[in-house]
């Protein structure tokens, strides 16, 4: 037996897996299962509490699936990583989505594992962070009685208090957008990231406006990196943007505890900035 | 009583819930062709085809793919007759220690239902979730390539 028992959830509407949270306060949400089946035979090989109840998501198909809604792109939240890697809507407004999704981990996981599962987890190293917080996504989450909201760049933060279940994650969609996605990993294979920089910018007449850089050092949670965006607000493209970049990293900013990784941070951001740039000039 | 859809066959089974899909199909179904190796989702020997897509069934529940078309390696032949992919596994000496085939065939099969012309890096990055601990993944790649030209074939004659 690979996992102790437990009671097994299905709920088959939103209502009722938020009526269930309710009344199950300890129970522990199932989305793709590939963070949690692995968590719970851990913990029950080094021989501690494995949760009672366990509510499973995978019968609620209101909560699956990508939309355009009006102005924005809605992802279900048990949308899972191959369907966000090989949607239409998302290859024609942003595929920087399916960038971050074909990175992670295998074939077989992408079948699985669900965006939602990858925000909710609340890993630092979470991959869809840095790409969520720079497009300006909001979390949204259902309670029995509430609906809430949360911008992607709050849920993430050390003193953010998550509750109820995630149900959808909304990203406006806008004109001129130009945004990159480079990560770091020790092996060329499957692999978690050392460090990713997401770098979003929008082009008007020549003008770098809207810019958002999202830095996760590995250690701690995304975060923007707010000098570098004001460095380069406004600026024109034909000034130096490699340069006001790079001048205004600060690798001292973040969890990064040795030399090499402190080169790393600035060698690969040199490289994103370079591959924005290349980028605007391709769709130009 | 849950039932499960395992290569179009219907079995009834008396689950609580906690039990893989893993666990089902070789202790309760007997279907042993699904290896369990790592038992945490890093190998790849545990997979299966879940709606034609590949997932690995040591991190599924069996209760949440009900009502889902299952397939393992068992449902690949016809008899006697083998599939295209495994004779291509054999003709191409892909299969060493085969410890690992049945999860590599079924990762091949769910490729080239929906890409029936796989270039080498498409091919790389479907199997990615693969470990062949005989280190034969150049003649795993060429019988992908040679199922493909297999199976093309075989559809142009129908």
């Amino acid at each position: 037996m690979l996992l102790n028992p437990f009671n097994y959830h299905s709920p088959k509407t939103l209502k009722e897996a938020c009526n269930l949270l309710d009344t199950l306060k300890n129970a522990r949400i199932l989305s793709g299962g590939t963070f949690l089946v692995n968590n719970l035979k851990s913990l029950k090989r080094r021989g501690l509490k494995t949760p009672d109840d366990i509510i499973s998501l995978q019968k609620i198909p209101e909560i699956k699936g990508i939309q355009i809604k009006s102005d924005k792109i809605m992802i279900g939240a048990m949308t899972t990583l191959n369907n966000i890697a090989q949607d239409k809507n998302v290859e024609k407004h942003y595929p920087i989505l399916r960038i971050v999704s074909e990175n992670i981990a295998s074939t077989q996981i992408r079948n699985m594992a669900t965006i939602g599962g990858n925000v909710a987890c609340r890993y630092a190293w979470t991959e869809f962070a840095s790409c969520l917080i720079a497009l300006e996504a909001t979390l949204h989450f259902a309670e029995k009685k509430k609906l809430k909201e949360i911008s992607a760049e709050s849920f993430f933060k050390n003193n953010a208090k998550p509750e109820g279940l995630l149900t959808s994650i909304s990203i406006p969609i806008k004109k001129d957008i130009i945004a990159i996605y480079k990560r770091v990993s020790k092996t060329p294979g499957v692999d978690l990231p050392m460090l990713t920089v997401c770098i979003k910018v929008s082009l008007k007449k020549n003008t770098l406006l809207d810019v958002r850089v999202v830095i996760n050092d590995g250690a701690s949670f995304s975060k923007r990196d707010v000098s570098i965006e004001k460095a380069l607000e406004g600026s024109n493209l034909d000034e130096n943007i490699e340069g006001k970049f790079l001048s205004n990293l600060n690798p001292e900013t973040y969890k990064l505890d040795n030399e090499y990784k402190k080169e790393l941070l600035r060698i690969h951001s040199k490289y994103a900035i370079q591959k924005l740039l290349v980028q605007i000039n391709d769709n130009a | 009583m849950t039932t499960l859809n395992i290569n179009e066959k219907e079995y009834q089974l008396d689950l609580k819930g906690h039990e893989t899909l893993l666990e089902v199909l070789r202790d309760n179904l007997g279907l042993t062709g699904t290896k369990t190796a790592c038992n945490e989702a890093e190998c790849g020997a545990c997979t299966v085809l879940v709606d034609n897509n590949s997932v690995l069934s040591c991190i599924i529940l069996a209760k949440d793919v009900e009502g889902c078309s299952i397939e393992t390696i068992e449902g690949l032949s016809h008899e006697e007759e083998l599939h295209p992919i495994q004779q291509a596994f054999l003709d191409n000496g892909a299969v060493q220690c085969g410890f690992c085939a049945p999860g590599f065939i079924l990762s091949t099969k769910a490729l080239l239902d929906k890409n029936p012309e796989p270039n080498l890096e498409e091919i790389k990055k479907s199997l990615d979730g693969h470990i062949c601990r005989c280190g034969g993944y150049l003649k795993i790649f060429d019988a992908v390539k040679d199922a493909s030209k297999k199976l093309n074939n075989h559809d142009t004659k129908k």
